[in-house]
């Protein structure tokens, strides 16, 4: 069975049984969503470390008790959206307006209209669909256009050993692949 | 000159990023007004991509991270304990206990306990040793309710660093805010359904039992 063909139902309960597979597999999806959520609202990686261990943290703490129909990048983002609210404290109403925003693209980038779309899951099928390229699109997109530093094009190539001429071509047809395999999705 | 034909990606990517020349950028423009449909779908979706991006970030924890939770995954089975959250942070995570429920009080002899009223404004109060909470539920027409809450800090915190997470049944978050300088909140508009409120102090995450609107 491919890694990527394993059900949230299954993880959770190959965790409860102490399955370290399980656990590596759950951090291994969850990770970069979880991290993500502290950094795309402002906050420092260490910052954003310390929200990642203890949302994975009270997880293995709650698996117990949790519903397996549940929705583990759900739960998880839940987690750690209130963690990070928590760690920005008296900033944190500034962020409510973004994701009203976020979710304002997400039918036109994931080419279907939902209700309440919700940011975290846009992140996480971007981080999916980057998954289904080749790591060298995924590494140039990544950084062109989800790096927290917003590298200008002249770094990106000396970061990735290639001629800055390249990068426009070659970012369009790795951006022309994330659609595509979005639209599979 | 006019570019004339269908715009290719790269072109629409340059358009997208505000790469192009303003003469560039308004013949893209012409040319995408009158392509076909896909030209269109594959420039809404470069600006979406675009916009989407410039707010979310994505990248890989250190390894550390995982490695630690790794181990701390190991201990968990190895000695049948709880995993600390005290190193991350939070002291604790406490159970709130329900004081008080107006819609249990108002239903005696009249229906069936655990059927409280949906018309009727109710209030619920909760105790922990970290905070009291209380919380009035007010039905709106159409179905919807208004949740008013406040969190009184029973030590010397500030009820501003307070956040306060509505959660459904599934542990998935219906709405988000944090409380004022005087611990009040609100949920407003909220759907019937089954939820818990759970509050993030600096030092401890508060979990109300679930109750139904």
């Amino acid at each position: 069975m491919s890694e990527e063909s394993i059900s949230d139902r299954e993880l959770l309960l190959g965790c409860r049984r102490g399955n370290d597979r399980s656990w590596r597999l759950l951090l291994d999806r969850y990770e970069r969503l979880v991290f993500s959520i502290p950094l795309s609202y402002g906050l420092s990686r260490e910052d954003a470390a310390d929200v990642s261990q203890l949302t994975f943290t009270i997880f293995m703490n709650s698996m117990e008790g949790l519903r397996e129909d549940s929705r583990l990048g759900a739960w998880l983002a839940t987690v750690a959206r209130r963690h990070t609210w928590r760690a920005m404290g008296k900033k944190k109403r500034e962020m409510v307006r973004k994701d009203r925003d976020l979710a304002e693209y997400a039918a036109d980038l994931l080419g279907e209209r939902e209700e309440g779309f919700e940011a975290w899951e846009l992140t996480d099928r971007l981080d999916r669909a980057l998954g289904g390229i080749e790591a060298a699109c995924r590494k140039l997109i990544v950084i062109l256009y989800l790096d927290a530093a917003q590298p200008s094009h002249a770094e990106v190539a000396g970061r990735l050993g290639m001629p800055v001429g390249s990068i426009g071509p070659t970012r369009a047809r790795c951006l022309k692949k994330l659609r595509a395999v979005m639209e599979v999705q | 000159m006019p570019e004339t034909g269908r715009p290719d990606f790269e072109r629409l990517a340059d358009w997208a990023e505000g790469r192009l020349s303003e003469e560039e950028a308004l013949s893209i423009a012409r040319q995408v007004e009158e392509s076909d449909g896909e030209a269109l779908a594959e420039a809404r979706w470069i600006e979406a991509f675009m916009r989407v991006s410039a707010d979310v970030v994505l990248d890989s924890p250190p390894p550390e991270i995982g490695q630690g939770l790794m181990r701390a995954f190991e201990e968990r089975f190895a000695t049948g304990r709880e995993a600390p959250v005290a190193e991350q942070g939070i002291t604790r995570r406490v159970m709130a206990a329900l004081a008080f429920d107006s819609g249990f009080q108002a239903s005696f002899g009249v229906r069936s306990a655990g059927s409280p009223s949906s018309e009727a404004q109710r209030q619920l109060s909760y105790e922990t040793g970290v905070a009291d909470i209380s919380v009035s539920i007010q039905p709106r027409p159409g179905g919807r309710f208004d949740l008013l809450g406040q969190a009184l800090p029973l030590g010397d915190e500030d009820p501003e660093d307070f956040t306060v997470q509505l959660v459904g049944v599934d542990g998935v978050e219906a709405a988000l805010t944090g409380a004022d300088d005087l611990g009040e909140f609100a949920f407003e508009g909220v759907g019937g359904g089954s939820y818990q409120i759970v509050i993030a102090t600096p030092e401890a995450e508060i979990l109300t039992p679930s109750f139904t609107l």
